[in-house]
């Protein structure tokens, strides 16, 4: 019934087609990602090897959806974090307003300013590196846009005549907040998630592959990255199997966001 | 005037807060600089002379001050790892990534703007179509590994430059340049793509305004429509984002830095961090917050002097 | 002068539906002529057409529209450009947005001159504070230099007027230009339009739904209807016999139903000296003084006012949605319910009908089953279906969003609706449906109404007494024949010799 925008299917679809390749590499993989063969060094892409090997012979097919994997995990749980967090602050400030509405947001204005991977650097360089240490850090930085978003839809709402009839049905407050108003943040948070996903993708990658990020043994395709370059021209399909597979990533959420934002902005 | 005075108040009471979650991040929470500064092998009295000697057994307020007026003055605290002052450290490498970073704003802002007009003059046309869909991809790519293809392509194929060849500014400006130009071109090409679907999008929207409508009605030409009315309106946004994007652009030189090998503060950061040297961190966190932060300032200030809306909101609202 | 004949329009496209059909209109020099008609009647897009301002890609134009002898409709792309702005000129409803923001007023005013004739830049200036003067603008030089942010949206209509007589054009196309201002500002632009088509032998072209506006203004009038002009005249024979069925619907609107309030019944509602109050950041901002007033059952009335006068609040005090107010406010036990202006938004749009009309039982912890029941007895007497229960608000018809607002509150069982602007953003056959439905269950239920509207024809017609508001303040009040009759406020005489026009 509903009509999704080009976009929303296109980036819908690859989205998909990369979380099944995923999962399905969770587990099996054509090779073990982690096995060395000294036989097969930086071979180029070959039937035995689609993305061809690396420089200790390991699969690079293998080693890319792993790494995908540990991205992707990453990116959920701070998207997650970032979420739920941030429509509880911006439920209520946006609701109430009043001065800690006001405080609340110049905070939330001046941290989403900053660059948020220098800001996830910043807490690293503090905790400590580390997949979940990475993750606390997004996950945190993430807070206020969504509560920004949320505060946004919420203060709009809280101005709309259906709130002051849910009013007069003698709706409490939080009824108000969460039942009446949360659905109609529907497409936007939904919006705010996918470029959440495609920041948290990006923000990742790039603390990796500064080596500041997620640590061996856990794979990560920005460190990756880093390690390709030392082999870039003997074996260029190394660092190009990487970049791909991120770009893939975080084309496939951006256009889903794109489109859920276009499909949202059509029907207001 | 009063509404200057009160951003910059506000500007002020913002670096301050900042500056403070600052200092309490690095001096407090990072724990205790002279274990590490001193190694493995040190004695309890010599921990409690450096200490002293550093100043770290004064009340907190006060250290902060003493801090923060460092901080003003250029004194940024002592590298623990280098054993330098780290404004000796940062002054080599900031002018690097101010013309890394400079350069790649130049190249941002003298692309997009005529790009975006030339593309809402020829809307639907073949070139807009194919820009479109590349400009879709180039949003997605990461700066550093565009700038690893760079490298690949134009670097070790095409041998247009060395890389990790950097020329120091000092000794050639103009093959300093040359070199930055990759990477310059790396950081912009993802900022170019937004900032020019941003300027499309704010143009459309303009296009569908009602004072276009009078325009028409009074015999005006679309050319002329666009030129001497929604061409103003819409760059407004634009003019905003543009301010927002230097501290994106200053960040994503740390990365590129990184990939070209350019002795910028990106180098610098990454093994400060990888090395606990936290008064380098801090003082380069705080330098972007600062930019951050002026920016921001700049934004406000640009936006009202375009727009004579705003003059009167404010003044009305104050 | 203008001569429209046989005129058809056809969307272009996949399905190519024709939206005017068979159109004929001829406006002499210097007349006045209106069209009236609800929005999709198609007066718009015939004005649009006589402006060439309908894309030709998108709509096929047949029949001939000629100007002075011209033939419009085989004009290029480039004539045309040089007959609008000096020929044809044209004003519209939303008079701020439709001038450029950051353009100073006097440049927007001289964009004809600019175009069309090689005066200098002084002469332009002249000619442009000449043409802000001449709409009674005080101080032209002053406001030549102003932003159109700047002004009141009466001031910027006079602004648009003054850029469109700015070349002395023979004919002036109005779309709607009095919709979106105050009631006694609209008199006010009405009387400069009359004036100024005088003055400069300019024909004008009045597009209105507002049958009180046409009928102050215009010599002829046009109904329109689905694209069919269904009927054309002079003004005064068109109200005082209208021949077609559609147009005689159109009059009976604003006519007195004949059934009063009987005798004095209970009150089920009385404010006694009520003053409230908006917070507004640090700022609290007095919106009402001492107002008080009751409403017995079964009675209807009417609040009359400018937007922004306080009516709204008023509505917020009674239903307690707004708790900061002092004075003391009388419910006698059950908290009234309340019919919004737009019902789009006044429904959740996230939620299905049936799920919006249980939720007021559901809060009060009524059992699933006899919710059920209710809603399906509620639905009968708003004259809706069960098919409607599985639909969104956006899936229904503006008629039918405002009866499901309507049984919302009735679901509650209150004895008082207070209906701000319920029937304003509806067509004018579905606003007689709605009021008629509205009276039918006052008739039914014994209900009572607070009837909020800046509509005098729907306030004459439904409402027992009427109170008149002003900046916060209850200037008048009395049955609504004393007030139409014997106005003692000067705002209420303004006001009442608007509705007379409509009488």
């Amino acid at each position: 019934m509903k009509r999704y925008h080009i976009y929303t299917k296109a980036g819908g679809i690859l989205s998909a087609v990369m979380i099944l390749l995923i999962v399905v590499a969770m587990f099996w993989t054509p090779y073990d990602a982690t096995a060395t063969n000294s036989a097969a060094k930086l071979s180029p892409p070959s039937l035995a090897h689609l993305l061809g090997t690396d420089n200790l012979g390991r699969d690079i097919l293998s080693r890319v959806l792993e790494g995908a994997g540990t991205t992707l995990l990453i990116a959920v749980l701070t998207v997650a974090m970032g979420a739920v967090l941030g429509i509880l602050i911006g439920a209520f400030t946006g609701y109430y307003g009043g001065p800690l509405d006001n405080i609340l947001m110049r905070i939330c204005d001046t941290i989403t300013a900053f660059p948020s991977f220098l800001l996830a650097l910043a807490i690293v360089s503090i905790l400590g590196s580390g997949t979940y240490h990475v993750v606390l850090a997004l996950g945190l930085l993430f807070i206020p846009s969504f509560a920004r978003i949320v505060r946004g839809e919420y203060a709009r709402a809280a101005t709309q005549a259906y709130v002051d009839n849910a009013k007069l049905m003698g709706a409490g407050a939080l009824r108000i907040m969460f039942v009446h108003i949360l659905p109609n943040t529907k497409s936007v948070l939904l919006s705010a998630i996918a470029i959440g996903f495609n920041n948290a993708v990006l923000a990742e990658a790039s603390m990796s592959y500064l080596g500041i990020g997620v640590q061996p043994p856990d794979p990560s395709l920005g460190r990756m990255l880093s390690e390709s370059q030392t082999y870039l021209l003997s074996a260029p399909w190394y660092a190009i199997s990487a970049g791909v597979v991120i770009i893939l990533l975080i084309l496939g959420f951006t256009l889903l966001g794109e489109g859920l934002a276009k499909e949202s902005g059509q029907n207001a | 005037m009063r509404y200057f005075l009160k951003k910059i108040i506000s500007l002020i009471i913002t670096l301050l807060l900042v500056s403070f979650l600052a200092f309490l991040t690095f001096q407090l929470i990072s724990g205790d600089p002279v274990t590490q500064m001193l190694g493995t092998e040190y004695t309890e009295e010599m921990a409690a002379h450096l200490r002293a000697q550093l100043g770290l057994d004064d009340p907190f307020p006060i250290r902060y001050f003493r801090w923060l007026g460092g901080f003003i003055t250029g004194d940024f605290g002592t590298s623990y790892s280098y054993n330098v002052p780290v404004s000796s450290l940062l002054s080599d490498k900031l002018p690097v990534t101010g013309l890394l970073s400079a350069f790649s704003f130049v190249l941002l802002v003298s692309i997009s703007i005529p790009l975006g007009i030339w593309l809402a003059a020829h809307e639907d046309s073949i070139p807009d179509k194919i820009f479109t869909a590349l400009n879709q991809i180039a949003m997605s790519i990461p700066p550093f590994f565009l700038g690893i293809m760079m490298t690949l392509v134009f670097g070790l194929m095409l041998h247009l430059f060395v890389p990790g060849n950097y020329i120091s500014y000092q000794e050639n400006f103009g093959a300093s340049l040359a070199y930055l130009l990759f990477p310059a071109i790396a950081i912009a090409i993802p900022k170019i793509a937004m900032t020019v679907k941003l300027f499309k999008s704010s143009l459309h929207a303009e296009y569908r305004r009602d004072y276009v409508r009078t325009a028409l009605s009074r015999g005006s030409t679309r050319r002329r429509i666009l030129y001497s009315h929604v061409l103003r309106n819409a760059i407004i946004p634009v003019v905003t984002f543009l301010a927002l994007t230097i501290p994106e652009i200053v960040a994503g030189s740390i990365i590129i830095e990184q990939v070209f090998t350019v002795p910028g503060l990106g180098r610098l950061l990454v093994s400060s961090i990888l090395n606990r040297d936290y008064p380098v961190v801090c003082a380069i966190v705080m330098l972007i917050a600062a930019l951050v932060i002026l920016m921001n300032f700049l934004a406000d200030i640009l936006y009202r002097i375009i727009d004579p809306r705003i003059r009167i909101d404010q003044e009305a609202s104050k | 002068m203008l001569e429209i004949k046989g005129l058809k329009l056809t969307f272009q496209g996949s399905s190519g539906f024709e939206v005017i059909h068979n159109m004929n209109l001829a406006i002499e020099e210097g007349e006045i002529v209106g069209i009236v008609g609800e929005s999709g009647s198609g007066k718009t897009t015939a004005a649009l057409s006589v402006a060439g301002l309908l894309d030709r890609r998108k709509v096929q134009a047949e029949g001939s529209i000629l100007l002075d002898g011209m033939e419009l409709l085989s004009c290029s792309e480039t004539e045309y450009q040089k007959i609008r702005g000096r020929s044809i000129s044209m004003v519209f409803q939303e008079p701020l947005s439709s001038l450029d923001p950051l353009m100073k007023i006097g440049h927007q005013v001289e964009e004809a001159l600019k175009l069309h004739t090689n005066l200098n830049r002084k002469q332009r200036r002249q000619a442009a504070i000449g043409a802000l003067r001449s709409v009674e603008l005080s101080d032209p030089e002053l406001i030549y230099e102003k932003y159109p942010h700047e002004l009141s949206g009466g001031m910027c209509q006079r602004v648009m007027l003054a850029a469109a007589i700015v070349t002395h054009p023979r004919l002036l196309i109005a779309d709607e230009p009095t919709t979106a201002l105050d009631v006694s500002v609209q008199a006010q632009i009405l009387s400069l339009i009359r004036r100024l088509s005088q003055e400069y032998r300019m024909s004008v072209l009045f597009i209105s739904h507002d049958l009180g506006v046409i009928r102050m203004l215009c010599d002829r009038v046009a109904v329109m209807r689905d694209g069919y002009v269904v009927e054309q005249g002079r003004t005064q024979d068109i109200f005082e016999h209208p021949a077609h069925a559609y147009t005689r619907t159109l009059v009976a609107k604003i006519q007195k139903r004949n059934d009063f309030l009987e005798t004095d019944r209970d009150p089920v509602l009385k404010l006694e000296k009520v003053n409230a109050f908006y917070r507004n950041g640090r700022n609290r901002r007095q919106a009402l003084y001492d107002v008080s007033f009751e409403i017995r059952r079964g009675e209807i009335l009417g609040l009359v006012g400018e937007s922004g006068c306080g009516k709204s609040t008023t509505a917020k005090v009674i239903t307690g949605i707004l708790p900061d107010y002092t004075g003391t406010v009388e419910r006698y036990g059950v908290r009234p319910q309340m019919v919004f202006q737009d019902p789009l938004s006044s429904l959740n749009p996230s939620k299905n009908i049936s799920w919006l009309l249980e939720e007021p039982l559901r809060i009060a912890g009524v059992s699933k089953l006899s919710r059920r029941e209710s809603v399906r007895n509620i639905l009968g007497r708003v004259g809706l279906s069960e098919e409607h229960l599985r639909r969104r608000p956006a899936e229904l018809s503006g008629g039918q969003r405002q009866r499901v607002a309507i049984a919302a509150a009735l679901i509650q069982r209150p004895a008082l609706i207070v209906a701000d602007e319920p029937v304003s953003a509806l067509d004018v056959t579905i606003q007689t449906q709605i009021l008629d439905l509205m009276l039918e269950l006052k008739r039914e239920l014994g209900l009572s109404y607070l009837f909020i509207s800046h509509d005098l024809g729907v306030i004459y017609r439904i409402c027992d007494r009427v109170m008149i508001m002003r900046e916060g303040r209850i200037i008048e009040q009395g049955s609504v024949l004393e007030i139409y009759q014997h106005p003692k406020e000067s705002y209420t005489k303004r006001l009442a010799s608007l509705a007379g026009e409509i009488q």
